[in-house]
């Protein structure tokens, strides 16, 4: 079992910390990203846990051993870099088996482990070639297997993607994910693009300034953001977020906005009273719906937009418009509905898609667990 | 058409400073006298005893001096690249001596390895506390070949490894920094890295620095000239030949075997260095 147990990390440099007494526990086989904007000090972690990085207080375990104070060459760890760092004077072959006559494994050892490893990766025909003489793709691919044949514990990948072009990139996705599913290893994947996290991963540590916002499977990121970085860092375009406060109507748990009365979920009944003054407010543009002939129940809430600009990405459009009362708010329609600017339309949100957030901290105010 | 005018300014060069040079230097190799041209210069040169001492003692100048360059470049690099508490002070320390022209540091080491008294011959006789008692009697440096050579040599090393220390500290610093941190989490210790490495990925700087060095302890003259007057290499004995000697067709024809071996040597260098640069490519498992 190689689970990775984070207890309390603290880094600072100089007198700015940049990790802020962090918890996490990866189970063994498990693929987890930590996901999060520039700065926040996910690579800085990763680079902690692979020891190229001094931990300056807390806890650091895998496998059940204590990793503080070991160095780098001695932790059971493969790490693939964002620049790759293949050795420019080494051919593919004596990249990939460099760690190996570290180890000063045997000959036939080393051969076999490259019989399971090119095709694995598919670099056939490659083996003799210099880095600078093949591909982006292919270079992250050498820079991959020459961890994998390490067989480490734990495979840390430091955004191995962001060089590669978009069709690419979605190729070693695939890639990756076949590649977990094969070896198993525990792979820590860092990334500030959370379309990558939320397709590869099993769970996401959502990070922030250093802090732990959220560490939860894709979808519960999605569905139940513990805070509001959360909510609007994950999923894509931004979601609508506006100032609220907490109240009832006819009996019934809502929030007033500037968009209008918004009906939210009933566990929020609890918390209508001890409630903060000011809340915020997040609904996904996926989450608001045209209104047309549906049936409406008690729980949705409808508001009138004026559409201001109309985006077709592809499959369907993405809306901008304007409440009354000059609030934005930006919704999915499909390509066939015919939006036109400047003509308003009536949209309605359910409320088990309405997001509540404390105004100061940005906790969610139903608590959900992080 | 157009695009040769940039070149004009590096052809004029060309032409003054290296062609009408050459000329003048074969012209005057088989000129005696009034006698030209005459190969009457190279058979002296080939007869004079004085010559051959001066090829050897520029050779094992060459030799040992040149990898010595290029040691004490290297390890002064490796000392100033690794991050410590005083590393600025222990570079500025190391770049000191070429601050000072040649003639300066070789007069100085005059001074030091006096043969009568003098500080080397005061500090091996035990009259500093800070170092043991060695010899007896005072060391004639210069009246030595051996210890000649070796003091011009030393000084000429301790002068120019500035040059040999800057040039590898910048393929140093052209390291990815990534690329070490990747050898560690491969299982690389500060000895594999160096020599998997570091030092390959500063092979080309190394090169760099044999190629020049090389050039420089071929045509060397101050330090000798200072230091070991009396056991002549090829450039002291070019002007020797030239200003004592008034013999200037006999000093051209040394100066033109110089060139030769100079050229021979860089050729010899790249062809090694090639070679070496190719091995390190393919070396590893063979499959």
């Amino acid at each position: 079992m190689a689970d990775l147990v984070l207890k309390n990390i603290q880094k600072s440099y100089g007198n700015h910390p940049v990790i802020h007494g962090l918890d996490l526990h990866i189970k063994s086989g498990e693929f987890v990203t930590l996901l999060g904007p520039s700065g926040c000090g996910k690579t800085t972690l990763l680079r902690m846990i692979a020891g190229l990085e001094k931990i300056d207080s807390g806890e650091l375990w895998i496998g059940g051993k204590p990793m503080q104070g070991l160095p780098a060459q001695k932790r059971p760890i493969g790490m693939v870099f964002q620049s790759y760092a293949l050795f420019p004077h080494m051919n593919v072959k004596n990249n990939i088996t460099f760690g190996l006559k570290i180890q000063k494994m045997e000959e036939h050892a080393i051969f076999s482990k490259l019989d399971w490893v090119i095709p694995l990766l598919g670099l056939e025909g490659l083996e003799n070639r210099l880095p600078k003489e093949i591909s982006g793709g292919q270079r992250q691919r050498v820079a991959l297997a020459r961890a994998l044949v390490l067989d480490p514990e734990v495979l840390l990948l430091d955004e191995p993607l962001s060089n590669l072009d978009a069709a690419l990139r979605e190729l070693a996705m695939d890639e990756l994910k076949r590649i977990h599913q094969e070896v198993g290893k525990t792979i820590i994947y860092v990334s500030h693009n959370q379309a990558e996290a939320m397709t590869m991963s099993q769970r996401i540590a959502v990070l922030n300034k250093g802090h732990l916002e959220q560490y939860a499977e894709p979808m519960r990121l999605y569905d139940e953001p513990a805070s509001r970085f959360t909510a609007e860092f994950i999923g894509s375009p931004i979601a609508n977020s506006y100032v609220g406060k907490l109240g009832t109507h006819d009996g019934l748990p809502v929030v007033q906005t500037a968009v209008g009365i918004i009906r939210i979920s009933d566990r929020c009944m609890g918390h209508v009273s001890s409630a903060p003054k000011e809340i915020r407010v997040c609904i996904r543009p996926q989450d608001i719906h045209q209104l047309k002939n549906q049936v409406l129940t008690p729980y949705c809430s409808v508001f009138r937009v004026l559409p201001s600009l109309i985006e077709t990405p592809g499959d369907r459009c993405l809306v901008i418009g304007k409440t009354n009362s000059g609030e934005a708010v930006r919704f999915f329609v499909d390509r066939v509905h015919t939006v036109v600017v400047g003509e308003p339309l009536d949209v309605f949100v359910s409320a088990e898609h309405v997001h509540l957030f404390n105004s100061e901290n940005g906790k969610n105010i139903l608590g959900e667990q992080i | 058409m157009s695009d040769i005018w940039p070149l004009i300014p590096a052809a004029i060069y060309l032409l003054f400073f290296f062609m009408l040079v050459m000329i003048a230097l074969v012209t005057l190799s088989v000129t005696e006298g009034d006698l030209f041209p005459t190969f009457e210069p190279l058979q002296a040169i080939l007869k004079n005893t004085e010559f051959y001492d001066a090829l050897i003692n520029t050779l094992i100048f060459v030799i040992i001096g040149t990898p010595l360059e290029l040691i004490a470049g290297l390890f002064a690099a490796l000392l100033v690249y690794n991050s410590f508490w005083g590393k600025t002070f222990i570079r500025s320390v190391f770049v000191i001596p070429f601050a000072f022209p040649g003639l300066v540091i070789a007069t100085l080491l005059f001074i030091l390895f006096d043969s009568q008294g003098g500080f080397a011959n005061h500090l091996l006789q035990g009259q500093y506390s800070f170092f043991p008692k060695v010899i007896d009697h005072d060391v004639a440096w210069r009246g030595n070949k051996f210890l000649a050579l070796s003091v011009s040599m030393l000084g000429k090393v301790w002068r120019d490894m500035p040059i040999s220390m800057l040039i590898i500290l910048s393929g140093l610093n052209s390291i990815e920094p990534e690329l070490i941190d990747a050898a560690k989490t491969m299982g690389a210790g500060f000895r594999a890295r160096l020599t998997k490495i570091i030092l390959p990925l500063v092979f080309p700087a190394m090169t760099t620095v044999l190629l020049l060095r090389s050039v420089e302890m071929w045509k060397e003259f101050i330090f000798p000239y200072i230091l070991a007057g009396n056991y002549p290499l090829l450039g002291t004995l070019i002007e020797k030949l030239y200003g004592f000697g008034s013999e200037p067709g006999e000093a051209a024809v040394v100066a033109l075997i110089l060139v030769g071996l100079t050229v021979l040597t860089l050729i010899l260098i790249v062809e090694i260095t090639g070679r070496i640069k190719r091995e390190l490519v393919n070396s590893g498992v063979n499959s």
